[in-house]
């Protein structure tokens, strides 16, 4: 063998090495719902035991940031005096539940956490608290096709507990408890780290910057810590999420800067009880803000088990069985992002008074995938919103060279590459969802669709009951909405202002106006969306829209670009107003 | 009726009934009707539409039925399109009737996906004796195309009908 073949090996071995930890999987552990979920939002406290952070130039930069404010300067420069910590995870690690965490203006890396190996499965720290999961009971015969030699496992509670910087440069963890059964974890419970309240204490959020090092998943997880208040801080580039909010029953998300991460800037998963307030989001590779896998609002159903809010259900008001909001969501701002918003079984969410804009699509919500308590989808109230202008596209030839040619760790931080295929030009995607409301909403200048509605079949989530089949996409209401102007009543038109692939029962749309103009209002089987009550026949999904999407799945960015059969990635021209 | 077994006859109807002529691809010839090699036949005559911005793509929308007595494995890479000639189009077989989405993101998943993965985005299928199974294939023509397409997998294949479509407007 030559030199020069073993070097190219050698080489070739050093790759592997450095891209291993790419290989890893979604890395959210098997999780149940906080039951019964007794706690609250949070609110802000002004008191309490406190820790303060700080950085060796935070003197400076209070100087700076406060040189026009007196007051201010002197409160912070008080406060500074106190500090004795320099990373925010040393000032967790000290608390106790109820204290205050404030954090004086100055970068955090966090260099104790980023020293801290990442571990894998079988290797590093921790490299047997790992649980596999598909989050689905396979019952079917063997199938055919290869067995692939990376097994679907993700860290577990124990992993988090016992290695907690290994994936998160920030960890809060809750429940000290160790998981005997990782498959079938034990109830939530918080007991210790509950109700803390982590600031930054500058003027903006960007004036408290937590930065991720681009290998660690998580800059900041929460994982059964409930009733944190998290505010007036940002924070950036993780590997997967910047903020991940696991189990919490009852969390505060406010002021806060969420930017560049590889997947999510704000994430939280099978919690409850949450607010998202005063956030903006940009330069995600999937989403600025996730609240998936939702509590669901009605209070009938054991929430770790299948069920649907349709108690007491009638024609005039098919959402009667949805009971309250879970998550609210409010002045959110989320833009060049791939979605502004996506939510898998996100249910029970209240939008409202937000901006998502200038994303590949706007908001998502769906029923798709596999492994997310509380399917299907049910309940959003999403209302006074502007939802406009999401045609970005990054799914051009040269991005996906880019992001092909280019591992996370080494690409520029504002470069925003997809994780995940979605129809550029698109305001709102429902796909599978049942008792939505959406209302009063601007929706505009959204080149492809301003809103598309479709089913999903429930085996396409792992739920082989036939009876469970066509349980999605049924109630859905789309009512006095603004479609195709501007707040000031500018035409400004979506491609279609709504599109239905026809599947479902008491579907309705009515009161929406439109600018958008002829031929851009309704993409269907029919000339108009029946208006409400809806049908209570339930018709089956029309190829004639479903084979426009289908094909999309096809999407790789390494080895299938543009896949045949799927217009997604070129955003459509954009509409003129008649 | 199981709401089930209700979808799957409305959805047999709703494919019956989808109207919209679009013109034809290939050679002729009555559609599904003509002769099938191997186990698998169409349940009834798969649409095909043309893709409204992207004139030279077609996507096939049926349900295959294993007309044997033995359960087939199927995977949708093996499935494609053929031209009379012989010559394989550009195409991807899934075996689904609804969209799907993976649960990996594109830069941190495993290769090759989990079986279970595969099995529930419709990239492998098991159709028992009598059993099928819904199939969507997305596949691009070009002007070299010779004779009667074919969708075709490794122990066979089935006509692709020369009437096309349109897709939503």
């Amino acid at each position: 063998m030559t030199s020069r073949v073993l070097r190219h090996l050698l080489l070739a071995v050093l790759a592997l090495a450095v891209l291993a930890p790419l290989a890893s999987a979604h890395p959210e552990r098997g999780t149940v719902f906080p039951d019964p979920a007794t706690n609250q939002i949070p609110k802000y406290r002004n008191s309490g035991p406190t820790h303060v952070v700080c950085k060796p130039d935070s003197l400076a930069r209070i100087k700076r940031i406060f040189a026009s404010d007196a007051s201010g300067r002197r409160s912070r420069q008080r406060m500074l005096r106190r500090c004795r910590f320099r990373h925010i995870q040393a000032a967790v690690n000290a608390a106790s539940s109820g204290y205050r965490i404030l954090i004086m203006p100055g970068v955090y890396r966090e260099e104790p956490s980023r020293r801290v190996p990442f571990g894998t499965y079988k290797s590093g720290p921790c490299p047997n608290d790992w649980v596999e999961t598909e989050g689905f009971e396979n019952t079917a015969p063997p199938p055919a096709g290869p067995r692939s030699n990376d097994p679907p496992v993700r860290p577990d509670r124990n992993f988090h507990l016992k290695c907690p910087n290994s994936h998160n440069l920030i960890a809060v963890i809750g429940d000290t408890r160790p998981e005997p059964d990782p498959k079938n974890p034990l109830p939530v419970k918080c007991l210790r780290l509950c109700n803390l309240q982590i600031s930054g204490y500058g003027k903006r959020p960007e004036d408290v910057l937590i930065e991720g090092d681009r290998r660690k998943m998580d800059v900041l997880r929460v994982d059964r810590a409930h009733g944190i208040y998290l505010s007036n801080f940002a924070v950036e580039q993780a590997a997967f999420n910047d903020v991940d909010l696991v189990e919490v029953d009852g969390f505060r998300v406010t002021r806060l800067v969420a930017r560049y991460a590889q997947n999510y800037g704000v994430l939280s998963f099978t919690s409850i009880h949450g607010l998202y307030d005063h956030i903006e989001a940009y330069g995600n590779g999937d989403s600025g803000v996730y609240p998936g896998s939702g509590a669901k609002g009605c209070d009938y159903i054991n929430r770790n088990a299948y069920g649907l809010c349709d108690r007491g259900w009638t024609a005039a008001n098919p959402r009667a069985g949805c009971g309250n909001h879970t998550t609210e969501i409010r002045n959110v701002n989320s833009h060049h992002n791939i979605l502004g918003y996506s939510g898998t079984a996100g249910n029970s969410t209240y939008v409202h008074d937000s901006r998502f804009h200038h994303n590949n699509t706007g908001l998502a919500t769906d029923s798709f995938a596999s492994g997310h308590p509380g399917m299907p989808q049910e309940c959003f109230r999403w209302e006074k919103n502007e939802i406009n202008s999401n045609n970005e596209n990054y799914f051009t030839q040269e991005r996906q060279t880019y992001c092909n040619n280019t591992p996370f760790e080494r690409r520029q931080r504002e470069i925003v590459c997809p994780q995940f295929q979605v129809p550029a030009g698109t305001g709102v995607l429902i796909g599978g969802g049942n008792r939505n409301l959406l209302r009063d909403n601007h929706i505009y200048d959204n080149w492809k669709w301003g809103v598309v509605l479709g089913w999903v079949a429930a085996v396409n989530r792992g739920e082989r009951d036939p009876d469970r089949q066509n349980d999605n996409s049924h109630g859905n209401q789309f009512l006095d909405n603004k479609m195709g102007m501007r707040p000031d009543g500018t035409a400004d038109p979506n491609g279609y202002d709504f599109a239905w692939d026809g599947q479902g029962m008491r579907n309705c749309w009515q009161g929406n106006t439109s600018k958008s103009g002829p031929g851009h209002q309704y993409q269907g089987s029919d000339p108009a969306p029946p208006s409400c009550p809806g049908s209570e026949v339930s018709r089956p999904t029309d190829p004639a829209l479903y084979s426009t999407v289908v094909p999309c799945f096809a999407w790789d960015p390494r080895n299938n670009p543009r896949p045949v059969g799927c217009d997604w990635f070129d955003v459509p021209p954009e509409p003129k107003p008649s | 009726m199981r709401p089930g077994l209700a979808a799957a006859l409305l959805a047999a109807a709703a494919l019956s009934a989808c109207g919209g002529g679009g013109g034809s691809d290939g050679g002729g010839g009555a559609g599904a009707g003509e002769s099938r090699t191997g186990e698998l036949v169409w349940e009834r005559e798969p649409l095909v539409f043309r893709v409204r911005r992207i004139p030279t793509d077609r996507v096939l929308v049926g349900r295959v039925r294993n007309d044997s007595l033995r359960p087939l494995d199927i995977r949708s890479a093996d499935v494609g399109v053929r031209d009379g000639g012989g010559r394989r189009l550009r195409s991807f077989a899934q075996f689904t009737e609804s969209y799907v989405h993976g649960i990996y993101p594109a830069y941190q998943k495993p290769d090759p996906l989990p079986a279970d993965e595969q099995e529930r985005l419709g990239l492998i299928v098991r159709i028992l004796p009598g059993d099928s199974a819904p199939l969507v294939v997305s596949y691009r023509t070009t002007p070299r195309d010779r004779g009667r397409l074919r969708v075709e997998w490794k122990r066979g294949s089935l006509p692709v009908p020369t009437r096309l479509r349109e897709q939503a407007s």
